[in-house]
């Protein structure tokens, strides 16, 4: 048994690197080719951990190849157009200035239901609305509407105002972000200085987001 | 970069490894055909005591090498050779074909691991 558990935690970490390995990426967000490696890599990792007569290099060495090429694939995809095509195919368009291509429908495989539940995810409900819909590669439905439907926005309304990033995490349950701080351009000193002024220490702070423009919000730890 | 830097470092480190192991097979195959001809040759004419010692270090070997090989190769594999190997310091005292048969399925399957772990076509396939 104590044969089986050590492998089992050999595995876990391997599996954590290789995941590590290929990158950061959601479910939704995968490649079909991604999906079908990472359901691979899961398959394989059971066969050494199940039968202990196999030798677990038959399990590290493709989980381990996999994931190299995984990343590998990916960076060829980066550099060449062609690979990419062929790696993750094209986004199909199937509704082109208000029309539905039924054609590009049938060829991709995508039903009707498939669309109309695509833009009810949406908040569309009426396909008229719809001025161009793309089937992107990862099977996504990515809709533009008609110029009465789009929401209104700023630049619409004319109304002024400073773009700037989102607000940073700086401290996370007491202990303070060095990376942040750096991205912000803030010093110890300016933090200590704040946070006195709020009459806390670091070590109460629950949270505290900074943005560009040194607006803070604070959060303490509860006692 | 560095994951791609780390992706094409595996890759090359396994291209390596199954050099290096498929050498290493390879030489310990030699190395237990070599024992298995000595008993043979020593059987034949009739120098039981040095076929006897001859067994008794193929089975010395064969038990170090398991380990070794049982990295690379399923113990399933390996279970068939031990027993194989186990057979022969008792077959040699008594000197029989039995022995010419064991001899002959232990040198088969260790070919057939050392073939097995090469990247031919029909391995591949």
């Amino acid at each position: 048994m104590s044969v089986v558990f050590i492998r089992a935690i050999i595995l876990y970490m391997l599996l954590i690197f290789s995941v590590r390995l290929m990158g950061k990426r959601q479910i939704g967000e995968l490649q079909p080719s991604e999906l079908a490696v990472t359901i691979l890599i899961s398959n394989i990792a059971t066969l050494p951990v199940e039968d202990t007569g196999t030798p677990l290099l038959t399990g590290i060495i493709p989980i381990i190849t996999l994931a190299s090429l995984d990343v590998i694939m990916s960076w060829l995809a980066i550099k060449s157009r062609a690979v990419r095509r062929v790696m993750s195919g094209t986004p199909a368009i199937i509704i082109r200035d208000g029309k539905l291509d039924q054609k590009q429908m049938r060829e991709i495989r995508f039903t009707v239901d498939d669309l109309v539940e695509s833009l009810r995810g949406q908040g569309i409900f009426d396909i008229s609305e719809v001025q161009f819909a793309v089937v992107e590669t990862t099977g996504n439905l990515s809709v533009y509407q008609k110029y009465p439907y789009r929401n209104v926005t700023n630049a619409d309304m004319e109304i002024k105002g400073k773009s700037i990033d989102p607000p940073e995490i700086v401290i996370a349950d007491g202990e303070p972000d060095n990376d942040a701080m750096k991205r912000l351009t803030l010093s110890m000193e300016w933090i200590e200085r704040t946070l006195k002024k709020e009459k806390t220490a670091i070590r109460d702070v629950f949270l505290m987001t900074v943005d560009t423009d040194r607006n803070y919000s604070l959060i303490r730890k509860e006692r | 970069m560095k994951r791609v830097k780390a992706a094409f470092a595996l890759i090359g480190g396994i291209i390596l490894y199954s050099v290096i192991a498929s050498l290493f097979l390879v030489n310990w195959q030699g190395e237990i055909d070599l024992l298995i001809d000595e008993i043979r040759v020593c059987n034949e004419n009739g120098d039981s005591g040095k076929a006897s010692a001859a067994a008794n270090e193929l089975a010395h070997k064969w038990a170090k090498l398991e380990k070794g090989m049982s990295i690379f190769v399923c113990d399933e594999k390996l279970n068939n050779i031990s027993s194989s190997v186990a057979k022969v310091p008792q077959f040699v005292t008594e000197a029989n074909d039995e022995l010419d048969a064991e001899l002959e399925s232990i040198r088969r399957q260790l070919k057939l691991i050392c073939r097995g772990e090469l990247p031919l076509w029909y391995n591949l396939l």
